[in-house]
């Protein structure tokens, strides 16, 4: 079952000719997967440590994805995705609406069933037929969009609900460890308060405690600035960034480019469902070498100039925070 | 011709009193009361349907309600269940039932229980497992309409989150998406009971033994001791609203209550 994801790493398996165009268009391009600060993980070891399952020795690989397929229909939305995150890693991804980052992203913990290609995740095969897709989401924290807070429990039950009931915690332990993550993002002192009456921010903060109170390994975040005020988005982001800090593998979909810039140790840009250009944050965003990407981010960074057409971008405006 | 909106609101609102004011005063003077009372509202005529209108009628009204409810609910569970269902024929049995239930009169379905089924089969329920199939076959259509809307009137959102936690898929049902469900169904269902106990009327068309009577059949026979007049009725009509009027404003409070949580 394991070996199965780890003998094909090169090559995806199962992808039609047509797979290899775009995913070598990716290697082209000099940029290749986990060539950031840390040190190259070659794929072969990696899946070997991956298969024994160890845990805490040298850099893993938290996250490796290899000729993803994902189409709604005839729909094509993701062709051919290669991606690795290291443990301890934090990894940006960027892109025009409609590229496929929401998808991948859900595609990585199951909330959208790929059509083709491999993906790993804290070493659990999530294309494996029979993952225990429960214990694989356990490890891997979601924070969305919307920020999808449950609206009928206070803020504490958000956090203590998923411990009590999944990690069969007892309440008093759950109870620690849900005001201790409240502390963390600066609300304990709304643990009794109904997500409803809190402000966007200060959601999406109850949130992204809510994830780090099952202690996952990896947090996933889909664009979780964009539903907010300009105002408290930089609280959020002040939060992520001391994640980050913390060593917490982060796979981040954001349109915040100075966030991008500061925090991520790897930027990655996708189009059209592929992977067009990836590399340490700085490259990526300070001398892109694809003239998509170019567009892209000059229409993000600069939206006021008249090189963007579109006016709808301006909200994606980076909010510089401090 | 000219007048300003405000002076033709003011006008017409004038001609509504004064139309209020005549029909009272033709009222007073022309009706005879004391007829009236005698007929409609005899307090010694009301005072004879106690103890029966409460200990039998209002009593029976209940069960019967109660004992719709019951399979309304639990027919209706499983309908919305179907529904949802993402295996196609258990969906088209669904609406075909759905459909079906809705749009045939209730009074048909007690006609067909209480008389068409023994006569085909010559074979009779009892009269409350009867009352109960007449009441409940109908009801679980429109609960099955309503517990569908409101477990699709959560937001997918709710569900992807329980599950990004770990929660398998019954543990996010039950805790997360099923609670919101209900605060959102808990309105049309009381809307429900309150409709069951006025169609509990229909048990009226069952032969049926003194001890088995509900309000409308117990006014019914009121009405035809002699010198009763409209009284026996009306304290039926009475008991009726008792239980309807505090379940109507019940589910007000429960609408309130969801559209105040959907506001915030
Ligand atoms: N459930 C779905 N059914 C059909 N099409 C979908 C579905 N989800 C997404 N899509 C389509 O897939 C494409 C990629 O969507 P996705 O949400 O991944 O893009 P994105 O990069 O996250 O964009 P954005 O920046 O706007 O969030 C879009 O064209 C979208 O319309
Ligand atoms: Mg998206």
């Amino acid at each position: 079952m394991s070996t199965s994801a780890a003998s094909p790493a090169p090559v995806p398996g199962p992808g039609e000719p047509r797979d290899s165009g775009p995913a070598r268009s990716v290697s082209e391009n000099g940029t290749t997967p986990g060539g950031g600060p840390e040190p190259t993980v070659p794929p072969g070891p990696v899946a070997t440590s991956e298969a024994a399952s160890t845990s805490g020795t040298g850099p893993e690989t938290a996250v490796r994805v290899r000729g993803l397929h994902k189409s709604y229909g005839e729909l094509e939305v993701l062709r051919g995705i290669d991606l690795d995150v290291v443990a301890g890693e934090v990894v940006c991804l960027i892109g025009p609406s409609g590229s496929g980052k929401s998808t991948l992203l859900r595609c990585l913990n199951l909330l959208e069933t790929p059509q083709a290609g491999s993906i790993s995740v804290d070493g659990f095969t999530v294309t494996d037929p029979d993952l225990d897709v429960d214990a694989m989401r356990r490890r891997v924290g979601m924070v969305f969009q919307q920020f999808n807070l449950f609206p009928h429990l206070s803020v504490l039950e958000n956090c203590t609900m998923a411990q009590v009931k999944v990690l069969k915690r007892p309440a008093a332990e759950a109870r620690r460890v849900a005001l201790a993550n409240l502390r963390r993002v600066g609300l304990s002192e709304k643990a009794d308060q109904r997500p409803a009456q809190l402000s966007g921010g200060q959601q999406q903060r109850v949130a992204i405690a809510r994830a780090l109170s099952v202690d996952p390994d990896l947090m996933l975040f889909d664009e979780p600035t964009s539903a907010l005020d300009p105002e408290t988005v930089g609280d959020v982001l002040s939060i992520m960034r001391g994640l980050a800090a913390d060593g917490m593998t982060m796979l981040v979909v954001t349109h915040e480019m100075s966030f991008a810039r500061d925090v991520a140790d790897r930027v990655v840009f996708m189009d059209g469902g592929v992977v067009v250009e990836q590399g340490p944050a700085r490259e990526v965003i300070g001398s892109p070498q694809h003239q998509r990407t170019r567009t892209f981010l000059s229409r993000v960074l600069n939206p006021t100039t008249g090189a963007a057409p579109e006016a709808p971008d301006t909200s994606e405006a980076p909010t510089t925070p401090a | 011709m000219s007048m300003t909106t405000r002076q033709r609101a003011r006008l017409s609102r004038g001609i509504q009193y004064a139309v209020l004011v005549v029909v009272l005063i033709a009222l007073v003077v022309l009706a005879d009361w004391d007829v009236l009372l005698q007929r409609v509202l005899n307090p010694a005529v009301a005072m004879d349907q106690f103890p029966g209108i409460i200990t039998v009628a209002l009593k029976n009204t209940l069960i019967y309600t109660v004992l719709g409810f019951v399979l309304g609910l639990s027919l209706g569970v499983v309908l919305a269940l179907m529904k949802l269902s993402s295996v196609a024929p258990y969906r088209w049995i669904a609406t075909l039932y759905i459909e079906f239930f809705r749009g045939v009169p209730a009074l048909l379905v007690f006609l067909a229980l209480g008389y068409g089924i023994p006569l085909a089969f010559g074979f009779r329920f009892n009269h409350y497992v009867t009352v109960m199939i007449a009441l409940g076959v109908v009801a679980a259509a429109y609960i099955a309409e309503s517990l569908r809307a409101g477990l699709q009137a959560v937001p997918p959102g709710q569900y992807e989150a329980a599950r990004s936690l770990g929660m398998s898929h019954t543990r996010a049902m039950v805790t997360i998406v099923i609670p919101q469900a209900l605060r959102i169904v808990l309105p049309p269902l009381t809307n429900e009971v309150i409709l069951l106990t006025k169609d509990s009327s229909l048990v009226y068309l069952l032969g049926m033994g003194v001890e088995q009577y509900e309000l409308t059949k117990f006014g019914r026979e009121g009405i035809s001791s002699a010198g009763a007049g409209l009284t026996p009725l009306m304290v039926a009509g009475v008991c009726y609203l008792i239980i309807t009027v505090p379940l109507g404003l019940l589910s007000r409070h429960f609408e309130n209550k969801t559209v105040r949580v959907k506001k915030s």
